[in-house]
């Protein structure tokens, strides 16, 4: 049994050793000296700077990347909760014609890739002139199939007497939605809320082909930039993987549940 | 009067998430099928020209789609089988009751909530065969430690699993650890009523009763790994000798950097069929056995 035991925590621990280690390596790395990093590369700090961080921010737009992406990511993420939560409320608490079409549609979409859909996008968009603007990032995808899915679920679960004592109390059915439902349901909503603003916060692709001005960037697409550069440097890009995992490990640290549940929620039937 | 009205009220509900899917959703499919019949290159003065299904045609003869087409399957079959291996392995531990499991959990979350993008950008600086950390380690313990871990053909593909490996197995786990936790216990403790051993329980019960979950692994494994192109993008540009040429890759090199629309939008068609096939296969395989059918 102690054995077992040992081999238990070995294998949890070189587990744990190959996920942490990157990140350790990302963050040592940000604060040394350029120097440091390709003459005598040391796998401990040995002379400490701040100076990549400094010019991270100063000598490049990141400052303007890191703008754009928490611009992009909130409006997406509100958009997606208004979206998904009122279309999840119908598809759970109402029966019309169609109803059973309209989802089967919607839950199909989620097989298509984004690569049969982000050609014609890109071709509208040169067309509309919304190539460098937020709306090209912001639009597509905010109807989101998994968004409605959750809600629908979650929504499904409300009781039904309740919205009726509402409606006998003189609410209208927008109300109802809105006074009833939105507040009973907001641990759902800050599931769907954390899988947005990560969806977005770390979209790449989208970013690459919609933005072609470099004030118009996101910090990853930004970031893939600095790679190939003539003055390659190593620390900056370091300093920015740095500053952009932050916001989501915050997130994730402190909402850790919400965001399991929500993952969990397709594959695990309750 | 109020009957009409209600009746209305649900469209009412679902028509701002409708115009949305509608705009961004189903209508760029059904154009993309337009784009891919005509010829369309992004050049000032080149005109836009229906070529019917020539598109197609010179993809199915085009050798690069067939070497990307092999990148992709190796990815996918090298990348799926190594991390959902390992997320079952360490989901079947993890679901033991002890001291600090959560701790665990948490950290081998942590690369899923870091973009794809950066991933990629931190493990070049691993990866790097001068300054890298991999062969920093492998000098100091002796061995040579000059691996060219993305510019040789041979290495460059299983570079790009291990950073796949780190990026998805934790979020694999955790969907996988759900999954356990739903086996009622009852069951466990009629086997050790009647004698089973720890390995006899997980082969007969364990993993019969996980397979619905595993089966979604899988299935989201296939299609995610069939669009793989951050990691190739940032670190290999599809090199060396296109050994990383991934199907997304060469979509993107053909849309974007030489501006064959037309032809790219044959490929995103390509790439859903494949991707729904593979679907199907899964589902008419092993979807009886996970209890779709």
């Amino acid at each position: 049994m102690r054995y077992r035991l040992v081999i238990m925590y070995l294998i949890l621990s070189l587990a744990a050793i190959f996920t942490v280690v990157p990140f350790y390596w990302a963050v040592t790395s940000s604060f040394k000296p350029q120097s440091k990093i390709f003459e005598r590369p040391a796998i401990f700090i040995q002379s400490f700077t701040i100076e990549n961080y400094r010019s991270l921010l100063l000598e490049t737009p990141f400052q303007r990347w890191l703008f754009n992406s928490m611009i992009i990511s909130v409006s997406y993420t509100l958009l997606v909760i208004f979206f998904c939560s009122m279309g999840g409320y119908a598809f759970a608490k109402y029966d019309f014609a169609g109803k059973n079409f309209l989802f089967f549609v919607v839950l199909s979409s989620m097989t298509i890739p984004v690569w049969a859909i982000i050609i014609p996008l890109f071709m509208w968009f040169s067309r509309l002139g919304l190539i460098n603007t937020y709306w090209a990032l912001i639009l597509p995808g905010s109807a989101n199939a998994f968004g409605i899915f959750l809600m629908r679920q979650y929504i499904q679960g409300v009781p039904t007497e309740l919205l009726d004592s509402g409606r006998i109390d003189g609410c209208s059915e927008f109300g109802i939605y809105y006074r009833i439902v939105l507040p009973v349901i907001k641990p759902a909503v800050g599931a769907l809320a954390i899988y947005a603003f990560l969806a977005s916060w770390n979209n790449f692709l989208s970013p690459l082909i919609f933005m072609r001005n470099p004030r118009m960037f996101t910090i990853p697409v930004g970031l893939s930039g600095f790679v190939g550069q003539k003055e390659f440097r190593y620390g900056l890009l370091m300093a920015g993987s740095v500053i952009s995992v932050i916001p989501v490990s915050i997130i994730f640290l402190a909402m850790q549940k919400q965001l399991v549940a929500g993952l969990t929620l397709g594959a695990v039937k309750e | 009067m109020v009957s009409i009205k209600r009746k209305i009220i649900p469209y009412l509900f679902i028509s701002p998430f409708f115009v949305m899917f509608c705009a961004f959703q189903l209508a760029p499919i059904f154009y993309g099928f337009w784009m891919s019949l005509q010829k369309i290159t992004l050049m000032v003065g080149s005109p836009v020209k229906f070529v019917g299904l020539e598109n197609y045609l010179n993809l199915l003869s085009n050798v690069r789609f067939y070497q990307s087409l092999k990148v992709s399957v190796l990815y996918t079959v090298g990348h799926g089988s190594i991390h959902l291996l390992i997320a079952l392995g360490l989901a079947l531990v993890l679901n033991l009751k002890f001291r600090g499991r959560n701790i665990y959990r948490t950290i081998f979350f942590l690369p899923v909530v870091t973009s794809l993008a950066v991933s990629a950008l931190i493990w070049m600086l691993i990866l790097d065969h001068h300054v890298g950390l991999l062969n920093i380690v492998l000098r100091k313990i002796g061995l040579p430690g000059n691996y060219r871990w993305l510019d040789s053909p041979q290495l460059s593909l299983p570079s790009i699993i291990m950073v796949g490996t780190w990026r998805w197995f934790g979020f694999q786990m955790v969907i996988m650890l759900a999954g356990l936790q739903n086996i009622p216990n009852d069951l466990y403790d009629a086997a050790k009523v009647d004698g089973a051993t720890s390995s006899q329980i997980i082969r007969h019960i364990t993993l019969p009763l996980l397979f619905p979950v595993l089966f979604f692994c899988i299935a989201i494994t296939v299609i995610g790994s069939l669009m793989l192109f951050e990691e190739p993008f940032i670190l290999t540009q599809g090199g060396p000798r296109e050994t990383t040429l991934s199907l997304a890759m060469y979509l993107y090199q053909s849309g974007f950097q030489y501006f064959k629309l037309g032809y790219a939008a044959a490929l995103g068609y390509v790439l859903t069929i494949l991707i729904m096939a593979a679907a199907l296969f899964q589902v008419k395989t092993l979807g009886k056995r996970a209890g779709l059918t």
